[in-house]
């Protein structure tokens, strides 16, 4: 299990027309922005507070912050990026306002200044992470990566080229010199055959996960 | 997902996300995908109540432009448009007179505030006219009027006794600088004689 949290961000081709249908109001598209970055966000946030009852709390309130905010989205920077901001913002606002209640527990406030995403030890354990918890994301983890190697060499250099490196289907196809029909076929039929070692992981994990 | 949609395809792609295996499908390729490029992101949780208790506030709230017409909607992702520092020639033309233009313009006020100007002249000349019951003193920095101008080659300071003497007399009770001083900026002063 190796991080490669150094690559190229994921593409977010896809967020400009989510973006632009949940400003006019489609709550479902902005509902699927919140599936895609709730992950990073609540990573985020967990890294600032350090404090896991928070953590739901403050996402929830930089969802909506951003919610209301959508229409001052112009498209110059990544939705992520934006996004990321308005994170920041509202941990520290919320940290600010606990700051001032007398029950605030002092690892809430152990980091209110490092908003840094990756200035956190990479296995650090904090108050955000539970043994159930680091246990089920060893599993989803083991399962990723069992699952490319089991892939076939064209699909998972497909599937990397995309996921890892960020490029474009296009640009895959020039790397893998096929058509671009056969690019988005592969990596398709790789997300398939990855996803079907994980959801089985998800289902059993609470019972509250998709 | 990967953005290769557009148009229809992807609203009716949108749309289609309303069933749950579809949402399961979006979230497990996005989990997959955030596994892949960093595997401390499988740590973090997504779960229904999070999506289902937002959507539930999403509910009360309204996206301010909503209630905009569509005209004035702010032209979101419109990053087609070229922006006014943008490397675009035009852009570098229009600056490029424009700063064309201000630098003649402050040439030619320079050029225009260098030099003898005549008009100074007559209007000095005018108002150097004496008034009935008034004498006037002026202390001369511009050229003289036309008439005097071959008898006066030199700056001429015209005095008058009485206001000699009341200068003296201001020397004596404040000092030399009262109005030496002054002089430097002493352009135009009145004195009221006893005609008044």
């Amino acid at each position: 299990m190796t991080d490669r949290s150094a690559a190229p961000p994921a593409p977010t081709d896809s967020d400009a027309l989510l973006v632009e249908r949940a400003a006019a109001g489609d709550h479902r598209a902005y509902e699927l922005l919140v599936i895609k970055y709730q992950r990073r966000i609540e990573r985020l946030i967990g890294r600032m507070v350090r404090d896991v009852d928070l953590v739901p709390d403050i996402a929830q309130e930089t969802f909506i912050r951003a919610w209301r905010a959508l229409h001052q989205f112009r498209g110059d920077a990544q939705f992520y990026t934006w996004l990321y901001r308005i994170a920041v913002n509202t941990a520290k606002k919320s940290l600010m306002e606990l700051k001032r209640d007398p029950v605030m527990t002092e690892s809430a406030l152990k980091s209110v200044d490092d908003d840094d995403e990756t200035s956190r030890r990479e296995n650090e354990l904090t108050s955000e992470s539970t043994p159930e918890s680091e246990l089920a994301a060893r599993e989803i983890a083991a399962a990723v990566n069992a699952a490319m190697e089991a892939l076939p060499e064209d699909l998972r250099q497909a599937v990397t080229l995309r996921e890892i490196e960020g490029l474009s289907y296009e640009e895959i196809a020039e790397a893998m010199n096929c058509p671009i029909g056969t690019v988005r076929s592969r990596i398709f039929r790789a997300r398939e055959a990855i996803s079907a070692r994980v959801k089985p992981l998800l289902s059993h994990q609470t019972g509250k996960r998709w | 997902m990967d953005g290769q949609l557009s148009g229809a395809q992807a609203a009716m792609a949108v749309q289609s996300m309303a069933s749950t295996e579809a949402r399961e499908c979006w979230h497990v390729y996005h989990l997959v995908g955030d596994v892949l490029r960093s595997t401390d992101l499988a740590a973090c949780g997504h779960d229904t109540a999070f999506v289902a208790r937002l959507a539930a506030r999403l509910q009360h709230e309204t996206p301010a432009f909503e209630a905009l017409p569509a005209l004035a909607r702010p032209a979101m992702l419109d990053v087609a448009r070229p922006a006014a520092n943008d490397g675009v020639f035009r852009w570098k033309l229009v600056a490029g007179l424009a700063s064309f233009a201000a630098v003649a313009a402050i040439g030619w006020g320079a050029l225009g505030s260098i030099g003898p100007q005549p008009g100074a002249g007559a209007q000095l000349a005018r108002s150097a006219a004496p008034a009935v019951g008034t004498t006037q003193v002026m202390a001369l920095a511009a050229p003289v009027p036309a008439a005097s101008q071959a008898a006066d080659m030199a700056p001429v300071m015209l005095r008058d006794a009485r206001l000699d003497e009341l200068l003296a007399a201001h020397r004596q009770t404040v000092g030399a600088s009262a109005l030496g001083n002054a002089a430097g900026f002493l352009r135009n002063a009145t004195f009221e004689g006893p005609g008044r």
